[in-house]
Order: structure tokens, then sequence, then C-alpha cells
């Protein structure tokens, strides 16, 4: 029965429910409660990670606790060089001492663990890995190019980019959460097309049409708002992703039904839903006087959800909760139901899909329909915010094309694509304080560049790293092999 | 409102010149392709090849400007003090990048103006051009007339650098499409992504700003002779830029070379069947690689006629050419006679979308300009969809060779 329950509904929901909860029933702007608060959240997260993906480094209540005690003093430390007046508080040198030792415990069991298992033929290691490298490689491309043009602050610039969402403590950490927001939707939105055997290089058009409707609902329809106020918010969203999925629709139904490939199809569309959306802003939610969109009216802003309490002065809202729960979604569409299987396998075999009584080509349109649908919601989560407008300009909104990298980036799969945007958001932030230096913030974008083409070589690099892992297993087990013949 | 005789020779310009570089990259897509390579990369190729280019041209401009301004200061002024010493107080300005002194000179002070040209530039410049110098009336139009021959050099380098920019950034495309048997679409993604970050970067962090500003207009006032004839030459021969020529020339040979040579029968062929073209004797690694090169060279040579013909300024993009070519590409059917007629068809949409009110009927419509814009894609949809049951695209295009399948 509790089987059942972890495999049906895990503990995400738990997850959300304390996030949304325990603001409200003690204060986490004190330090101790915002280490409860925020050791309690991740304690949560990762047993559920962990009891979700059994190969995966979480396995058990006990490593979840060590990465929760991590997850603080990574939040805390920053704060240390930050203000003086929190130095070295009891209960955050309690902390990093536990912290300390979980790590010796940790390792030590990992080095006993490691002899036990060939490394080589465990895939999500080696696909990590090759995640991990081409980060590496990508980040030491920006050195190379922050010391051709700027050698003298080269090193420290490099290091607020590593820093990234810890710059200025919480509120770049809440930052980088919103910033991740929508990339992780689109990256969503690419990931789950991936999974189907579809390239979604159309996420910007989706993206676009998304946040055009979210943005006319905002402002035109204020009389839901008279009816309830919380409707006005989800209506805006729930058209958005209707109109984001039919535009995701109709290069699946092109595909599907005319044998077009879905590629050219989307990037058509994708100018198609460009200049679409320049014109309908000019007809009808156009601001002269700033040359951008009206302000949407404040019951159909994104809720907030109090997380500002935890993330102080951040633009932080309640985005990142739904673009969870969408993260969640999709995974369990994917790997727990029947119609997840059926898209997987028209994906990978259409003719054998067929053959075994799956409807492939209403597969496809479907499959593209709930990836334009993310896209869509995606962009109106992007521009459901005070301050944020659309302007009326002929861009191809780089979202959809950021989705792309941190699809492959998460190796396709929903919760690898979460922290493949979280880390994207990190980074973002880094560019952002990096304009405190004499650098510009685009060297992330060529980072990111950098790290796509590198994993578009995936499959050359995790070569190195299964050659590399496997001359480790069998030293392993050569040892193994003579401390046996010892006793 | 313009007559329409006026109109057509306004427009007829307009359409040949954004009809080049659309036509020249859906070439580069047809190499790539029919070597059996997808490049979707056209448009950060693209934009690799303009920006490099477009600093190139600067560049050279900055040179011969800082030429100008010393030849300016330290022979022409005093000079005209000499000489003019009260007109020059009142018409001499100085601006930024271009120099107005308005002279009236007799002969013999022209022919001293010679000997201080020639002695300035050092033989530098060709006898020719002294010449239009010292028969200039005016010191604005003695820069200009400098600029008017030299200028068109420059242009010239700055596509041929365009091009090897494309070629060496294609390079990577190749490398991971061909080398590695990447997923095509994904590593032309990250070009795309990686150009304008690239551009926008190097650009601010050297200038401040992401614009390049290229100072000179490279247009041609009348091309000798041929400018002459009566209807032809005011439509094809006047205001245009030698770079659009240039790119008809390149266009043709290159059309010639896939079609008329040995190579070009192979490279189409690896396109098609690379399994049966390699048990032939044919190295399809080498012949793809050329193929991405090719791409790439006509592509970074689109980028910077594009920027040469339309924009005073290269500002970080390429307005999509390089995904409009892909389009014109597949509107051609794959085909380089219909990707001309492509071409013309998307580009003057593109011109009606920017000169409609002028034109009376059209001006009628009231129609929003991005409809124009929008028709070549909805077009391209269309014909996909109709067509791509029968469609001429290579067969292979878009998969890594596997020697071991048949």
């Amino acid at each position: 029965m509790i089987n059942k329950f972890k495999y049906e509904f895990g503990f995400l929901p738990l997850f959300i429910l304390f996030a949304l909860v325990a603001p409200l029933i003690f204060d986490v702007n004190t330090s101790t409660g915002n280490i409860i608060y925020s050791t309690v959240l991740v304690v949560i997260l990762f047993s559920y990670i962990g009891l979700r993906f059994k190969d995966w480094v979480v396995n058990n209540i006990i490593d979840a606790v060590f990465y929760a005690l991590l997850f603080n003093v990574i939040f805390i430390l920053p704060g240390f060089f930050k203000d003086n007046e929190t130095l070295l508080s009891a209960d955050r040198f309690v902390l990093i001492v536990m912290t300390i030792a979980f790590i010796i415990y940790k390792l030590v069991g990992k080095l006993k663990a490691s002899k036990s298992q060939r490394l080589s033929e465990n895939k999500t290691l080696v696909d990590l890995s090759g995640s991990v490298i081409s980060i590496i490689i990508g980040l030491l491309f920006g050195l190379v190019i922050m010391l051709i043009f700027n050698p003298s602050q080269a090193f420290e610039g490099f290091w607020i980019i590593l820093q990234g969402g810890f710059n200025e403590g919480f509120r770049s950490l809440g930052n980088t959460i919103y910033f991740a927001v929508p990339i992780i939707l689109t990256g969503l939105s690419v990931a789950f097309a991936f999974r189907t055997g579809l390239f979604n290089i159309g996420a910007s058009g989706q993206f676009t049409m998304g946040a055009f409707v979210a943005i006319f609902i905002g402002v035109k329809w204020g009389f839901i708002a008279d009816i309830n106020p919380l409707l006005h918010w989800f209506v805006a969203v729930f058209f958005a992703i209707i109109a984001g999925g039919i535009w995701g629709a109709i290069p699946g139904y092109l595909k599907a039904f005319n044998n077009v490939n879905e590629v050219v199809s989307s990037i058509m569309l994708n100018y198609i839903a460009m200049y679409i959306n320049v014109l309908l802003i000019k007809k009808y939610i156009y601001n002269t006087a700033y040359n951008r969109t009206y302000d949407i009216l404040s019951s159909s802003e994104t809720p907030g959800l109090n997380l500002q309490h935890l993330f102080p002065n951040s633009s932080i809202n309640g985005g990142i909760v739904v673009a969870i729960l969408t993260v969640y979604l999709l995974h369990v569409i994917l790997n727990k139901t029947t119609f997840g299987f059926e898209l997987k396998a028209v994906g990978l075999n259409k003719s054998a899909a067929k053959y075994a009584g799956m409807n492939s080509k209403v597969n496809i349109v479907k499959s593209m329909a709930i990836a334009g649908g993310v896209a869509g919601l995606a962009g109106a989560l992007t521009y459901l915010v005070a301050g944020k407008f659309l302007i009326p300009e002929t861009v191809i909104l780089s979202q959809g094309f950021t989705g792309i990298a941190i699809s492959l980036l998460g190796l396709s799969s929903p919760i690898g694509v979460l922290f493949a945007g979280l880390f994207f958001g990190y980074l973002q932030q880094g560019g952002y304080y990096l304009q405190l230096l004499d650098f510009k913030p685009e060297i992330i974008d060529i980072i990111i560049a950098v790290i796509i083409y590198l994993s578009a070589l995936s499959l050359f690099i995790q070569k190195f790293v299964i050659k590399g892992l496997k001359r480790r297993d069998d030293k392993n087990q050569q040892s193994e092999v003579i401390e046996g013949s010892d006793v | 409102m313009l007559s329409f005789s006026e109109l057509i020779y306004f427009i007829v310009p307009l359409v040949i010149a954004s009809t080049v570089p659309l036509a020249l990259v859906a070439l580069g897509a047809l190499f790539s392709e029919r070597s059996g390579v997808v490049n979707i990369a056209l448009e950060g190729i693209m934009l690799m090849g303009a920006f490099v280019g477009a600093l190139t041209i600067k560049n050279l401009e900055i040179n011969d400007d800082k030429k100008l301004l010393s030849f300016y200061e330290n022979d022409f002024v005093p000079y005209v003090e000499v000489y003019v010493e009260e007109e020059f107080d009142k018409t001499v300005t100085l601006a930024e990048n271009s120099f107005y002194v308005d002279l009236n000179l007799t002969q013999a002070q022209y022919d001293k103006m010679i000997e201080d040209v020639n002695a300035h530039f050092n033989g530098d410049i060709s006898d020719q051009e002294v010449n239009t110098i010292a028969t200039s009336k005016t010191f604005k139009s003695i820069s200009d007339s400098i600029q008017d021959v030299k200028t068109q050099r420059y242009a010239i380098i700055g596509i041929l650098v365009g091009a090897l920019v494309g070629i060496v950034f294609s390079l990577l495309h190749a490398f991971a499409s061909i080398n590695m048997k990447a997923n095509q679409i994904i590593s032309a993604t990250a070009l795309n992504m990686f150009a304008p970050a690239f551009a926008i970067f190097t650009a601010r962090q050297i200038f401040e700003t992401q614009k390049v500003t290229i100072l000179r207009n490279y247009r041609i006032t009348s091309v000798p002779l041929l400018g002459d004839i009566p209807v032809i030459g005011d439509l094809f021969f006047k205001g245009a830029y030698l770079s659009t020529y240039l790119g008809i020339a390149i266009f043709v040979i290159a059309v010639l070379v896939l079609y008329k040579t040995k190579w070009g029968l192979r490279l189409r062929s690896c396109g098609e069947n690379p399994q049966a073209a390699d048990s032939l004797g044919i190295n399809i690694y080498k012949i793809r690689y050329a193929g991405v090169m090719v791409s790439g060279a006509l592509a970074g040579m689109g980028g910077v006629i594009f920027v040469l013909s339309f924009a005073a300024n290269f500002n970080a993009t390429v307005s999509g050419f390089g995904f409009l070519a892909l389009a014109v590409l597949i509107f051609g059917n794959w085909k380089p006679g219909r990707i001309i007629f492509a071409a013309l068809f998307f580009a003057s949409m593109r011109v009606l979308g920017s000169v409609h009110t002028l034109i009376p009927f059209l001006e009628e419509l009231k129609l929003q300009p991005q409809i124009y814009a929008m028709i070549p894609y909805i077009a391209t949809l269309v014909v996909l969809a109709i067509t791509s049951k029968n469609s001429a695209a290579p067969r292979a295009a878009g998969e890594p060779y596997d020697p071991g399948k048949r």
C-alpha cells in the first residue's frame, strides 16, 4: 500500500504542500526557522528522488539528510562573507560540523560501495558525467574568452560566474529560480517531444503565442476577476496553454499526415508566430506611449505564494511551483502511463508501434500538442508578472532555443531538465553580476552555446567516460581478486 | 505618389538586392544537403560572416579615414589657408567622418593639388584616383571619390573575409555531423546560438555597443556603359551594389560546378546514396566536408552582402535570412533554377512589406507590413504540405554516414 502510494503519488505533492503551508505556520525569516524550513523541504525532495530512482546518487533517507545539510551550508556560506553580524552563530556552527561529518561518512561509504559494482555499466552515471564534462569544458571556454578580452579581471570574473546564484545570497538565489522557470518549461517542452522522437525547435513560436494570449487575457478580461480574483490567472494560463498547444499541434499534424519534417515546419511557424505577435499586439494591446504592451491587471499576476519571505527582495513567484508540478506530471505521463508508453514507442519505431496496434499518427499530433502547451505555459508564466511586457519587434524570443539546450543537458528526462534549468538560471545570475566588472553578460550565452555543441558530441564524450570507468572497474576487480587470494 | 515607372525603378533594384543574398545562402544550403548534411546553422554562419566582414570593412575604412584626416590636417588645411583663407573660416566643418569644404579653385591651384595629393599618398593610389580627386570641386567629393574607387575594393575584401569565416565556422558543424555522427540539428542549433552571443559580446566588449557601423555607402551610382542603356540600364545598373553582381556571378559558377562537373555529380550522389557512392571509391567524408565548407563560404558571403546592401550597420542580426534561405531551398524544391524564383518571390514579399504604402492598390488594402513578411513562411508551409510526398529532398540528408548500412 505504501509502495503503491510512493509509486503513484510520490513525495512531490508533500513537498509542495509543505512549501506552501510552512511559511504560514512559523516565521521563516529567522535563521533557525529558515534552516528548519529549507532542511525539511530538501529532505522531502531528495527522499522522493531517492525513492524514485534507485540507481541514482541518492538512495536513502540518510543521504537525503546529508544533501539537505549540504544545501543549507551552501545557502548560508555566502552570508559569512556578506554580512558580519551573522558570523558563526551557534546553530550554523553545528550545522557545518554535522555536514563535514556527513561528507566524510559518505566518502568512506562510497569508496566501499564502488568496489562491488561495475561503474562503466551504469548508464545514468555515464550520461551524467557526459553532461558534467560538457559543462566544465564550456566554462573553461568562457574563461579563455575572458582571458583574451580582459586578462586582468578574467579570474575574478570567472569566480563570479561560478558563484552564480550565490552572489547576493538569498536574493540572487530567488532570482535564479525566477529566471529558471521559463527555461525549465521550454526545456520540458523540447524534452517531451524528443522522448517521443520529435525535435521541437518551434518552442519559441509556441512560447510567443502563449505569452501573447496570456497578456491579452491579463489586460482585457478583467471581468473574470470580478467573478473571482483567483480565476483570472487560471484562465489566462489555461488559454495560453491552449494557444501553445495549437501552435505545437500544427507541425505535429503536418508531420503525421503530410510527412513534413517537423524541424522545418516549426522554424517556419516560429517566424509566423513572431509576425502574428507583432500584428496582434499593435492591434489590441499596444501601449503606444512606451512601445510595449499594456500593464496586466494585478488579478492576473502569478501568485507569489509567500516565497518572497524565503528569498527576500528577489523576483521569485509561484511559477516555480507550477514548473515543478509540470515536471512531475510529464514524468508520470512518460514513465508511468500507457499513453506515455505509446508515445515513446512511436518515437522509437513508428512501424513497430503501428504493428502493435498503436495509432502512431494521432500520437504524434498529441505529443506535439502537449509539448506546445508546455511551451505556451512557459510564455504565460514569463509574462504574467508585474512589470513584464512584450515589445512588438520582429525578434524571435530566445527562451525556446535555450530550452533546447536545457533539454539536451537534462538528458531529455523531466527531472534532469528541472536541474539543468536551475543550473542555467544560476549561470545567468552569474552573468548578471559579471557586469560589476568590465564584462558583458553575453559571455554566458557563449558558454551555453559551447555546452550544447559539446552535448551534440555526447556520444563521443561518453565513449571516453566509459573507457575511463572500465579501466577503473578492471583495476578494482583485479585488486579484489588479489585480496581474495590473500585470504 | 510616385508614377508607375518611378515605382518600378525604385522597387526592382531593392528586390534584386535582397534576392541575391537569399539565393546565395539557399544555394549554400543546397550544397550541404546534396552532400547529405542538413545545415540549419546557416543563420549563425551568415551572422558570423557578416560580423567579421563588417568589422574588416570598418577597420579598413577607419585606416583610410586616418589617412584622409592626416592629409586634411597636414596638407590640405595649410593649403587652403594659403589660397582661400576667408572662405575657409566660413565653410569648413569637420564632422566625425566626413569633410565638407566648399572651394572654388583655379586650374593652376588644382594642378598644385594633384602634386600634393600624390605626395601625400606616396604613390599609394593610382593615377586615375588622383585625377578624380583633382577634378573634384569640393573636399567632400575628394574624399568621396577616393572612396568610390577604394570602397568597392573594401567591399570585396569584406566579402572574401566573410566567406573565409563562414568556412571556418562551418567546419565545426562538419566535424560534429560527419566525424562525430552527432545530431545535425543540435550541433547546428549550438552554432546558431553561439554566433549572435559571440558577435554581441565581442562588439560590446570592444566598442561598448553591439552595432558595427559601416561608415560609407557602397552603392554604385551608375555602372559605366551598361548604366546608359535606356530601360535596362535604369532597372539593373543604377544604384546597385557591386556585391550584388558578384553574388550573381558566384551563384552561376556554383550551379555550374554542382551540375556540370564530375565533382558536382559525386557530391550529389553522396546525398542520395552514400553507400553506393562509397562502393565506387568516392570518399564520402571528404565530399561531405567540402559540401559543408562550400555552404559555409556561400553563407558567410551572403551575410556580408546582406549587411552591405541593407544596413549601414550590423546589429548582431541578419533578420532571419538564414532560416528564410532554408525556406527558399524547400520552396525551390532543392533545384537551383527554382531557387532563384523562390528567392525572387520571397524577396519581393519582403520589399512589398516595406514599400506597400507607395503602391496605390496595395495601399488601399491597408494590410500591415507583417502580413507581407509572413507570406513567404506560410507559402513554404503550404508547399511543404502539398509536395512533401514527391519532394526532391536528398534522400540521405541528415543521416550520418554509416558504411555498414545498406
